[in-house]
């Protein structure tokens, strides 16, 4: 642990230094004043300086190394600081933060008078307005006389990973089923017999049929045993597939397609995994993120982890989510395609996979009212133009077979996703 | 601008403008005014180069302008260590204000308490220092110049002997930097 001289101790002792030499050369005492004046400040400073005993302890208060929260959430962060040596009158305290993360509550930079054999409780909160990974830390320590003239640093190089998750919305309205069920149980209608609660038909009673299934009404007017036949209620496989193409993103770091996109593919996955579907995620970004079709909470944990660690990008070419589905992802699936529909090549992919074994929807965040947003002047004509371009593209993958969901990211997905859904269904 | 930044920068004003006074006998009197502009519109800027360098050459400014002062008076040589410490003052608690306001600027509204408690105890620590730098500067000058070796020298003697003593004075310099950079036991 050095000492380091700051800019100000720099500054007295050259201007010292210059008031001998400019005493020299003018023959002037007045300059040789100056520098006298210049020394005897950093004789005094002297006395402010640390203690040599300097003996801290620093240490972050976490259960775990790595901590989940969800967008928007306070979290708070807590650091103990353990003072075994003497007194220190202007210690500085500074939690490393990335940009990206605000404080709500108390501050992560602060000036303190610490104690001899004190505890410091540093506590403060913060909150994150995106989904990512982020780390908070190190925690560096300053000490720093009052004229500025010297400084010792030291600290803990304890990091804490904050991973912040996207916040699924509540979207128990929608009923979202794939068009191909599997042989696995889950709770869509099968139109066929099989395990399930819905009564379906009346048949015989065959020995080891259990007593609760004996329809007794139907067996009193028919005079003979009747049993229950229910309708058996399956799952599908779904794949979400959220479209993060760096060269179609609209919108601030902040507020963009691809955090909308995010918040989107969350909601979904926490509808389709809740209706026991198998749900599986294929994310383009700056790599391609995919995760297998499975069903669970640790399915739902596995989604939202790819999720987070997800950066936008475009390394990855389409040919390469179109070789994922076809050769690793189960056919006859639902692809839940979550795009701003910004780049043309992912279109075609789009159209290319409906006319194919799959059951395809496109749920799109409007990117003119991310732009609307985040932009202070708007011009209308452009608006109308690309408004014209969007509409004749929606209805061109309608019309291959695609249900797609026109949506404003700055309203809740559900109202517009369960008007589509029940076009759908009309439509059979 | 805020009531409290008008004042500061007032007052880091007012150590130039009564060294430009001092300096009306030079045709140079508007040098320290100038600089100490600039210092104040570092201030403002918040960049702590152009403060520095403002403060700094407001100081030597006045000190090139007052060059041919005879500081062996008492009150001479009281007005020049005044007008040193007052710049030098100002300059120290201006750097502080701004070091604090930016952690002010991260503080939420509870933490405050903190940084305004640390912004008192900084002033009091800094005009305290400055008190004594000050006695020790007049002494130290007061002493310098009216002590002598004993030595009848003169012409190029005189020059010889100053130069001697500005050497060892950097030596001294260069001791109290050594020795303030030495590591401590067991770190």
């Amino acid at each position: 642990m050095g000492m380091k001289k700051e800019r100000t101790f720099v500054y007295l002792v050259g201007f010292a230094a210059a008031g001998i030499v400019l005493g020299n050369l003018f023959g002037s005492p007045i300059f040789f004043i100056a520098a006298v004046s210049s020394l005897a400040l950093l004789v005094i400073a002297v006395r402010s300086l640390p203690p040599e005993n300097l003996d801290f302890e620093v240490e972050r208060v976490s259960e775990d190394q790595v901590r989940e929260v969800y967008v928007g959430d306070e979290f708070e962060v807590k650091i103990n600081i353990n003072n075994e040596g003497g007194k220190l009158r202007f210690l500085e305290i500074h939690d490393i933060l990335p940009s990206l993360v605000e404080v709500v509550e108390g501050s992560n930079h602060q000036m303190l008078d610490v104690g001899e054999k004190e505890e410091v409780k540093l506590k403060y909160k913060i909150t994150c307005p995106i989904t990512g990974k982020f780390e908070i830390g190190p925690v560096k320590l300053r000490y720093r006389d009052a004229l500025n003239l010297f400084s010792k640093e030291f600290g803990s190089e304890q990091k804490l990973e904050l991973r912040v998750l996207p916040r699924s919305e509540d979207m128990e309205k929608v009923d979202l089923n794939p068009k191909y069920t599997k042989h696995w149980l889950g709770e869509i209608k099968s139109k066929s017999m099989g395990v399930g609660s819905e009564f379906f038909a009346l048949r015989d009673y065959l020995p080891g049929d259990e007593l609760r299934d004996i329809n007794w009404k139907a067996t009193a007017r028919y005079l003979d045993p009747k049993t229950n036949e229910y309708e058996g209620e399956k799952s599908g496989d779904v794949i979400l597939v959220v479209d993060g193409y760096e060269e179609g993103l609209i919108g601030t770091r902040e507020n963009n397609t691809v955090r909308a996109s995010i918040g989107a593919a969350a909601s979904i996955a926490s509808v389709l995994l809740s209706a026991r579907n198998r749900v599986g995620l294929i994310v383009s970004g700056e790599y391609l993120n995919w995760v297998y079709p499975g069903t669970g909470k640790n399915q739902y944990h596995k989604i939202m982890a790819n999720l987070t660690k997800f950066e936008k990008g475009g390394a990855w070419g389409l040919e390469g989510i179109r070789w994922l589905l076809e050769e690793f992802f189960p056919r006859r699936s639902m692809i839940i395609f979550i795009s701003p529909l910004t780049v043309p090549k992912f279109s075609e992919t789009i159209i290319d996979l409906s006319m194919k074994e799959y059951d395809v929807m496109v749920i799109s965040p409007d990117p003119i009212k991310i732009e609307k947003e985040v932009l202070e002047e708007y011009e209308d004509t452009a608006e109308k133009l690309y408004r014209v371009e969007r509409q004749q593209l929606l209805d061109k993958l309608w019309s291959y077979g695609t249900t797609v969901v026109d949506w404003d990211p700055t309203e809740p997905l559900e109202p517009t996703l369960e008007e589509v859904l029940r076009y759908r269904r009309r439509k059979g | 601008m805020s009531i409290e930044r008008a004042l500061i920068s007032a007052s880091l004003f007012l150590p130039p403008v009564i060294a430009g006074f001092l300096s009306l006998h030079s045709v140079y009197w508007f040098l320290p005014f100038v600089f100490g502009f600039a210092a104040v519109v570092g201030y403002n800027m918040k960049n702590f180069f152009i403060l520095d360098v403002g403060v700094f050459l407001s100081l030597a400014s006045y000190l090139f302008v007052n060059r041919g002062m005879n500081p062996s008076a008492p009150l001479n040589l009281l007005v020049v260590i005044g007008i040193l410490f007052m710049h030098i003052t100002l300059w120290l608690y201006v750097k502080n204000v701004l070091f604090i306001s930016g952690i002010e600027k991260i503080s939420a509204e509870g933490a405050r308490k903190n940084v305004a408690a640390f912004k008192r105890s900084a002033l009091n620590e800094i005009v305290s220092c400055v008190l004594l730098g000050a006695l020790l500067a007049f002494a130290g000058s007061f002493i310098g110049m009216n002590s002598y070796l004993g030595l009848e020298v003169g012409g190029r003697g005189k020059i010889l002997l100053m130069m001697v003593l500005s050497t060892s004075v950097f030596f001294v310099i260069y001791g109290i930097v050594k020795l303030l950079s030495a590591e401590s036991p067991g770190e």
